[in-house]
């Protein structure tokens, strides 16, 4: 409350700064503005989105994927203990 | 409410595609970052449900998407500052040093949300309330800010030798 009291401006110094903005906001950049054509955004948009819902359909599947290759290690695993007195009999 | 189609897409980009890129560049001091916060806020525009919304309120709103996608890389911004940034004060966003025109000097010396904060009330025209939603901030909080904000304008402005001193 203090240093809003401290920094009121008086009319004129409100108008001032009216006036810097405004001057600010019709200067246009050393650069110019380069954005692109509307369609242009318009596919833009349409794709980002089909990404989007595809990513959400996928989310479920890449998050089972470590699970997947889990399971598959393990059943290896149980495959290779099962038909190793056969292998090793092979072998000999 | 639905969704714009394209031909009012295509409308509401041509009426406000340049204003919002302004605001969001004097804001950020960098083209590139303006760049993609217009694009990102245009493609958030089309996910929304605006389809009954007039001219005005369409603005407002891709302004507040804008002001949204600001306020979250700030929050970003301070999040991956370091300790010793920190501790050393340096919380300012880079400013390009392109960033141009006589005019914007003085400009460039306040915090980005002072910028916003004057642009949205000045530019824009936007009420208390609506800044307070655009840069979530309290709307109670605003009054104190844009004081603080126009204060320190005025400074800059007075150090310059662009304004005389009250």
């Amino acid at each position: 409350m203090v240093e809003w009291l401290l920094h009121s401006m008086s009319a004129d110094e409100e108008r001032e700064i009216a006036a810097y903005m405004s001057k600010l906001a019709a200067a246009t950049p050393r650069h110019g503005i380069r954005l692109p054509a509307a369609d242009v955004m318009w596919v833009k948009a349409q794709m980002l989105e089909r990404w989007e819902s595809e990513r959400r359909v996928q989310a479920p599947l890449d998050a089972i994927e470590p699970f997947q290759i889990g399971a598959g290690l393990v059943a290896a695993g149980i495959l290779l203990f099962w038909s190793l007195p056969a292998l090793l009999r092979v072998i000999s | 409410m639905a969704r714009l189609d394209e031909r009012a897409f295509a409308a509401c980009y041509q009426h406000n595609s340049r204003a919002l890129w302004s605001y969001l560049y004097r804001v950020t001091g960098k083209p590139s970052d303006a760049d993609d916060l217009v694009q990102e806020a245009f493609c958030r525009l089309l996910q929304a449900e605006v389809g009954g919304l007039g001219d005005e309120e369409l603005r407002r709103y891709v302004f507040r998407i804008g002001s949204n996608l600001l306020a979250d890389r700030w929050r970003r911004a301070t999040q991956e500052a370091s300790w010793l940034d920190r501790l050393r004060g340096v919380t300012e966003s880079h400013v390009d040093p392109e960033y141009d025109d006589t005019v914007s000097r003085e400009f460039v010396a306040l915090k980005p949300r002072e910028r916003a904060l004057l642009w949205l009330a000045y530019v824009e025209g936007e009420s208390h309330e609506e800044i307070a939603a655009a840069l979530g901030l309290s709307r109670g909080s605003i009054k104190v800010l844009l004081s603080r904000a126009r204060g320190r304008l005025r400074d800059q402005l007075v150090a310059k030798g662009l304004t005389a001193r009250a």
